[in-house]
């Protein structure tokens, strides 16, 4: 594992307790963090991979996004077996296919593919009906002005949560390239984007919208939703927690998250976290692959670069 | 079976319906309105309440008077409080404002110990003195919330979760866990069937009929109650949060017999209508 923050200390926790024969070595560089956590964590730990030349077989790469490609190209040199890199791949800049990165088992942890709500839709959505889409994200999470990374061009609510939703739209609707209509940035309380708004076409004609906003006071806990309107005036709803189908503008099906029975080993932060790590263990069906966040973050660098974004 | 009030309805918390939870916010947007209804609902007959260590929950222990007889049952921590601390600042800021909030000579104490150690239990007394608020009557109940107890599994550290409930008793409360994983905990605490507390201990998981976030399995939870453990148990989201029948979710619940169960409602009519469905046949 590269680097052991939040989303480390949660992969590591689940891997972990999933499979008890798992011998983890860690790359930290954080000095103090490091000291700390010899002594409080069952792993190896280095403060940089320079030693480690014996492939692994699965490798996570947790650190902040400007340093992804620079280890993924260490992995790859190692012969490193299947790697796993947190989204988004790289950050917004990071829109190259190489031709190294082909063919690779390389996974994006685009982990909202998990929720049971989108894995019920994804099963049963036709995708050639569909008209319009649009994401939304709001959540607060950033309270004070962030330091580091997260104050920089690889942050904002465009790259950290943003991403999330262009995966959840393109692997819904099955559809990887986005024309950018219109869009508007601001910034609230970090220096770079607190909410953005976009408008695109896809080249089959589909309307997609989205909405992200990280700094919205009243909401406790993030909360993603998107709608998609079919070309026989069915609509569908879809959030953490349930589905709603309309037809007509009518409700014509609920689904609660109560009712897709999802039953893990291992509950840390959600079903889908344990999930996606029992795809990378395992036969990686539904985990994204580094092709489909390439073109996420396309989709986000149109709107950082959009010449008729709306900076406030 | 005592019958808690939850807190989930104070916080916006609705795992089955996110406008309604944030409705129910709205309508608890002061500590006095909380404090009413905590208030009413004990009068109506519940055994106690639950409490999270949210900066509302804090205040409202400091400061509010709940009558001796009821039981107040306290989680610690308030994880979204730390979660934006990590998201904002990094790892390290969840140990600087430990510090920065604590006593000199406890810093000068644990911080010693955390030198020649770096073993992060050692921190455990400072965390949990600093998230209770010195007013809260002894003998109530102190939990760790279940994001630090199944984390803690996670990371193979369930030597801190025993440090954690030492130290509640340690202070003169009772300790409580809540978790997700209820069968890992027992493994756990298999190694302490031995121990002063164990009776006292109350560990809370998740239980409905409908099997909704019971893991690792509806039968296998339902086995496990069925035990006996020497340990207390309480369920939580037995309505399967608003989505299951709620008559039968009680009879379901009934049969289990459970120590303790919580539940919450932004209405008093729903919490009279619950209790009465489990005094029946209490």
């Amino acid at each position: 594992m590269y680097g052991f923050g939040r989303m480390g200390l949660t992969h590591f926790s689940i891997l972990n307790t999933l499979n008890n024969d798992i011998n983890f070595s860690i790359v930290e560089p954080n000095k103090i963090l490091r000291k700390i956590l010899i002594k409080n964590i069952d792993a190896k730990f280095y403060s940089d991979d320079s030693k480690l030349n014996t492939p692994y077989d699965i490798t996570l790469i947790t650190t902040p996004p400007f340093i992804h490609v620079k280890l993924l190209q260490n992995c790859l040199e190692r012969g490193d077996k299947k790697i796993f890199i947190e989204k988004p791949f790289g950050g917004h800049t990071n829109i190259d296919l190489t031709n190294n990165l082909i063919g690779k088992n390389i996974f994006i942890g685009y982990v909202l593919r998990f929720n049971p709500c989108v894995e019920w839709v994804k099963q049963n959505l036709d995708t050639k009906k569909i008209k319009s889409v649009h994401g939304q994200y709001l959540s607060n999470t950033i309270e004070k002005k962030p330091k580091g990374w997260r104050n920089s061009t690889y942050s904002g609510v465009l790259n950290e949560m943003g991403s999330h939703i262009l995966d959840l739209i393109q692997y819904l609707v099955k559809e990887s390239k986005y024309n950018l209509i219109s869009s508007k940035i601001k910034s609230v309380v970090t220096d770079v984007d607190d909410i953005v708004e976009a408008k695109f076409k896809t080249d089959n004609k589909i309307d997609v919208s989205v909405y992200l906003n990280w700094v919205k006071k009243d909401v406790r806990k993030p909360i993603f939703s998107i709608n998609i309107e079919m070309i026989d005036n069915k609509k569908f709803f879809i959030d953490q927690q349930q589905i709603k189908i309309y037809k007509n503008e009518k409700i014509v099906k609920i689904i609660s998250v109560t009712d897709l029975q999802t039953q893990v080993p291992y509950y840390l932060r959600g079903v889908d976290f344990t999930n996606q790590m029992i795809d990378l263990i395992g036969e990686t069906t539904s985990i994204a692959t580094v092709e489909q966040a390439l073109e996420v973050n396309n989709t986000m660098n149109q709107i950082y670069n959009h010449e008729n974004t709306a900076r406030r | 079976m005592k019958i808690l009030l939850g807190d989930n309805q104070f916080f916006g918390v609705n795992h089955f319906d996110l406008e309604k939870g944030q409705a129910t916010k709205l309508k608890f947007d002061s500590p006095t309105k909380i404090e009413s209804f905590i208030k009413e609902s004990l009068s109506i007959g519940l055994d106690g309440f639950m409490m999270n260590s949210h900066q509302i929950g804090y205040d409202l222990l400091s400061t509010a008077d709940f009558d001796e007889n009821k039981e107040i049952h306290y989680s610690i921590p308030y994880a979204h409080k730390y979660a934006s601390m990590v998201n904002e600042n990094g790892m390290l800021s969840l140990l600087n404002h430990v510090y920065k909030n604590s006593s000199m000579l406890e810093n000068i104490s644990v911080g010693l110990k955390l030198l020649l150690t770096k073993d992060i239990s050692s921190i455990t007394p400072l965390a949990v003195n600093l998230e209770i608020p010195s007013q809260l009557k002894k003998g109530s109940y102190i939990y760790i919330q279940n994001i630090m107890t199944d984390l803690l599994i996670g990371m193979g550290r369930s030597d801190v979760l025993i440090k954690f409930i030492e130290c509640a008793v340690k202070m003169g409360y009772k300790p409580g866990i809540i978790t997700l994983n209820p069968i890992l905990v027992d493994k756990i605490l298999l190694k302490h069937q031995n121990t002063e507390w164990i009776r006292d201990l109350i560990v809370c998981f998740n239980i409905n009929k409908d099997g909704f976030n019971v893991f690792p399995s509806l039968s296998i939870v339902e086995k496990f109650i069925k035990r006996k453990a020497k340990y207390k148990l309480m369920g939580m989201s037995i309505f399967a949060s608003g989505a299951a029948n709620i008559p039968s979710s009680v009879e379901y619940i009934k049969k289990l017999r459970l120590d303790y169960v919580v539940f919450g409602s932004s209405k008093i009519k729903n919490i009279s209508n619950n209790l009465n469905l489990f005094k029946n046949e209490r």
